[in-house]
């Protein structure tokens, strides 16, 4: 499989989600907020699903999606 | 069966009937003739009923299908045929019958049975030609060369054809390729349709491991084995695979490996397989067979070779136009993650693009990004796919290293759970920020992966290390800043020609031609001077500023002969000695350490501005008269007021006119006649004509 192709796409999805950590949307929601198709939406939020960066929760059209904060850690030199 | 030029066939049957003295013809390998009898006709229709020589010629065909040079033969009791095959790749392809011969010894003998058994006449009984035995060989070796040419020439039409169909194939695929078709479906047809021999054609494709999935495959009947997978090794296929070399098998049928294609219902007779490469490396195999033949020709086996070379061809331009529309992608990509980049002020979003950018890219079981904080003295770290214990462990690992590895590089590692970990470094210039760690499942990353990885790495150092400066800057001109204010209650003096002089090299760098850099460093240093260097070096750590000041005081203490301090501080002392020595430029001749061309300028700066203030001075000489309204100490109502009353307004129209009650403008008017030391309206009219009507106009 050619993961590049949608890298441009998981980019702009990965930064809009990192922008609002505290929200949770739709994938139509999502479509409508970074003003693209659907279907070119749908299989990049299922590859951030799988990268562990988005959490989908419930399933059909009315899951919904939320960025997973990534773990903080913070020690003495 | 390459088909005989027939008219070239029976001008060599012509001329070789002629020189041997026999009655010929040609026939295919099935008997049918191929050429018109030449020679006597009569001894033919003597040996054979006329109708039945097709038969008799199919029979002897038939018969003599396996001889390997020319045989002789009884077409009747004495009467001999010889038969002499015309071979192509040692198959028996035509036959040359040619007759009629009686030995010599023989004649009488064979005559006497002619006339008693078939009543031939004496005529034709007499046309029968002798041959001595030598003369038979003589004949029989001149058939065999006559054989030989026809070989030839056969030789060379099937060397003619099957260049034709190799080019003709070349041709179709080529179209394809040119037509940019990348379709393996219609490649194959392609194949299978210039080639008649050949029912089974498919490809095999690498996947994951060393596994082959039939990606396509073209064959007679309904079952197909599209989809069906086999491993490297495993059965024909296989074993092409594993050995990386092309192989045909005949009489395939016989061997129990084939059982792959047999339980599927295609029981294929001869079977052929030659690697597909992709830029050098196996990506499948192109196979092809025939049910019908046992053994595959070598024109069909040179096509599939041909083939599979376009395949290869076909794979690798794929290959490429993804590889250039993916390095597309990743420039447009990393082009945007820059511009955020340079966008963010903020430390934690340069470390969550780069932990999740890196984690898009490469879908390792973790990506981690370590960050140094030095005034903290400690390290940071947001990770993706570890445990609190692995981040514990991994952070204390690289704790331990980054103190030795300040010129660090790109770098594997293994954690202290024994994953494998790709470290770059984010740096800028010689400053090591802190480490990009990217996990890997025991493959390596692919090279352009690890040169996406990089360029992130160093945009992530770079705006790491801007982030910090701005930072810095911010406070080092902070703390500039309130020096700068405290100079004016410590030194007010100072702080008086500080700003005199600020002004004054503001407005000269404004007008000169000669590059001022710095010059905000160059207007706080008028102020800092009065500092002592070490106060300024605890406080401020800005280089640019401190340099300057160091400059300054080395000119002052040392006052050099030729200038040898940076234009900033040459143009520091100058402005100093100016203000200082009472803004004479006289005193600006015995300057000593300052670019003379910057003093010349500086000086015809000063003389160009002092003109200015004269011409002002003389355009506007009743400028002081507005110092008398401060004199007079009307407020700005009372100035309104009075205007009203020199117009002639009486107190009424005063009031309508500035909407106040007249009782309002008789309280102003009191003030006013206070303030102006009058007692009525006409003295105070007066007092005001006497200052002038500028005052007038300034009320």
């Amino acid at each position: 499989m050619n993961f590049t192709i949608n890298l441009p796409l998981q980019m702009e999805c990965t930064l809009f989600f990192q922008e609002n950590p505290y929200m949770f949307e739709t994938l139509d929601g999502i479509a409508l907020r970074l003003g693209r198709k659907r279907e070119d939406i749908d299989p990049v939020v299922k590859q951030l699903v799988s990268n562990s960066l988005l959490e989908k929760i419930g399933d059909g059209d009315q899951a919904i999606y939320r960025y997973i904060q990534p773990d903080t850690s913070s020690g003495l030199v | 069966m390459i088909l005989a030029d027939q008219d070239f066939f029976q001008d060599v049957q012509d001329v070789y009937s002629d020189l041997t003295d026999l009655t010929m013809v040609i026939t295919d390998n099935i008997g049918e003739m191929i050429t018109n009898f030449t020679g006597n006709k009569n001894l033919l229709d003597l040996v054979y009923e006329y109708k039945s020589i097709n038969e008799a010629l199919c029979q002897r065909v038939k018969n003599f299908s396996k001889i390997t040079g020319p045989v002789l033969y009884d077409a009747l009791p004495g009467v001999k045929v010889v038969v002499c095959p015309v071979t192509v790749n040692n198959t028996n392809t035509y036959f040359i019958f040619a007759g009629m011969i009686i030995k010599k010894t023989e004649k009488d003998s064979v005559i006497s049975y002619l006339k008693q058994e078939l009543n031939a006449p004496a005529e034709i009984l007499a046309e029968i030609p002798e041959s001595s035995a030598e003369e038979i060989q003589t004949k029989i070796d001149k058939l065999k060369k006559m054989a030989a040419i026809l070989s030839k020439q056969l030789a060379s039409q099937k060397a003619a054809s099957e260049r034709s169909r190799k080019e003709a194939s070349i041709d179709s695929f080529l179209q394809l390729i040119e037509a940019g078709n990348t379709d393996i479906n219609t490649f194959l047809k392609t194949f299978s349709n210039s080639n008649q021999e050949v029912d089974l054609v498919g490809f095999a494709r690498k996947t994951e491991g060393d596994q082959l999935v039939i990606e396509e495959i073209l064959q007679s009947g309904n079952s197909s084995l599209k989809g069906s997978t086999f491993s490297t090794g495993e059965g024909l296929l296989g074993q092409v695979v594993a050995t990386n070399k092309k192989r045909y098998w005949e009489k395939v049928y016989r061997d129990p490996r084939i059982s792959y294609f047999s339980q599927k219902g295609i029981v294929p007779k001869s079977l052929a397989a030659v690697p597909i490469l992709k830029g050098g490396q196996q990506c499948g195999l192109l196979f092809w067979g025939s049910s019908a033949n046992e053994q595959l020709s070598k024109p069909t086996n040179t096509e599939g070779s041909i083939a599979a070379s376009f395949l290869s061809i076909m794979e690798s331009t794929l290959a490429l136009r993804l590889k250039a529309s993916n390095n597309l992608m990743k420039l447009t990509t990393l082009n945007e993650i820059f511009q955020v980049m340079a966008a963010v002020q903020d430390e934690k979003r340069i470390l969550l693009i780069l932990l999740d950018m890196s984690m898009n890219l490469i879908r390792g079981p973790f990506v981690s990004v370590i960050l140094r904080q030095p005034l903290k003295n400690s390290l940071e770290i947001v990770s993706r796919g570890l445990t609190s214990e692995q981040i514990d462990s991994y952070s204390k690992d690289v704790s331990g290293r980054f103190s030795i590895n300040e010129e660090d590089k790109l770098s594997t590692h293994v954690t202290g759970w024994g994953a494998a970990v790709y470290e770059i470094p984010l740096r800028y210039q010689n400053h090591s920020y802190g480490y990009l760690s990217i996990g890997c499942n025991g493959t390596d990353i692919d090279e352009e992966d690890l040169s996406f990885l990089n360029s992130l790495s160093f945009a992530g150092g770079i705006s790491i290390h801007l982030i910090r400066s701005m930072k810095e800057e911010s406070k080092q001109s902070s703390a500039a800043g309130v020096l700068v204010e405290l100079v004016e209650l410590i030194e007010p003096g100072h702080s008086l020609l500080a700003a005199k002089a600020s002004k004054l090299i503001e407005s000269f760098c404004e007008s000169t031609s000669i590059p001022v850099s710095n010059r905000a460093d160059l207007k706080d240093s008028c102020y800092l001077i009065a500092y002592p260097i070490n106060l300024l070096k605890k406080n401020i750590g800005k280089p640019s500023v401190l340099s300057l000041i160091e400059e300054y005081h080395s000119i002052e203490e040392n006052k050099p002969s030729i200038p040898t301090a940076s234009i900033q501080a040459q143009l520091l002392h100058l402005v100093w000695t100016y203000i200082k020595q009472g803004e004479k430029i006289e005193n600006l001749m015995q300057i000593t350490a300052v670019n003379r061309s910057l003093l010349n300028e500086f000086i015809s700066y000063l003389n160009h501005t002092n003109i200015v203030v004269k011409e002002i001075q003389l355009a506007d000489p009743v400028s002081r008269q507005p110092e008398i309204s401060h004199d007079l100490n009307l407020s700005k109502r009372e100035s309104e007021v009075m205007k009203l009353v020199v117009k002639g307004l009486n107190n009424r129209d005063i009031a309508s006119h500035l909407y106040i009650s007249e009782h309002t403008v008789k309280n102003h008017m009191t003030n006013i006649f206070q303030k102006m030391n009058v007692t009525d309206r006409s003295q105070a009219i007066a007092k005001i004509y006497q200052s002038g009507w500028d005052f007038i106009k300034g009320l």
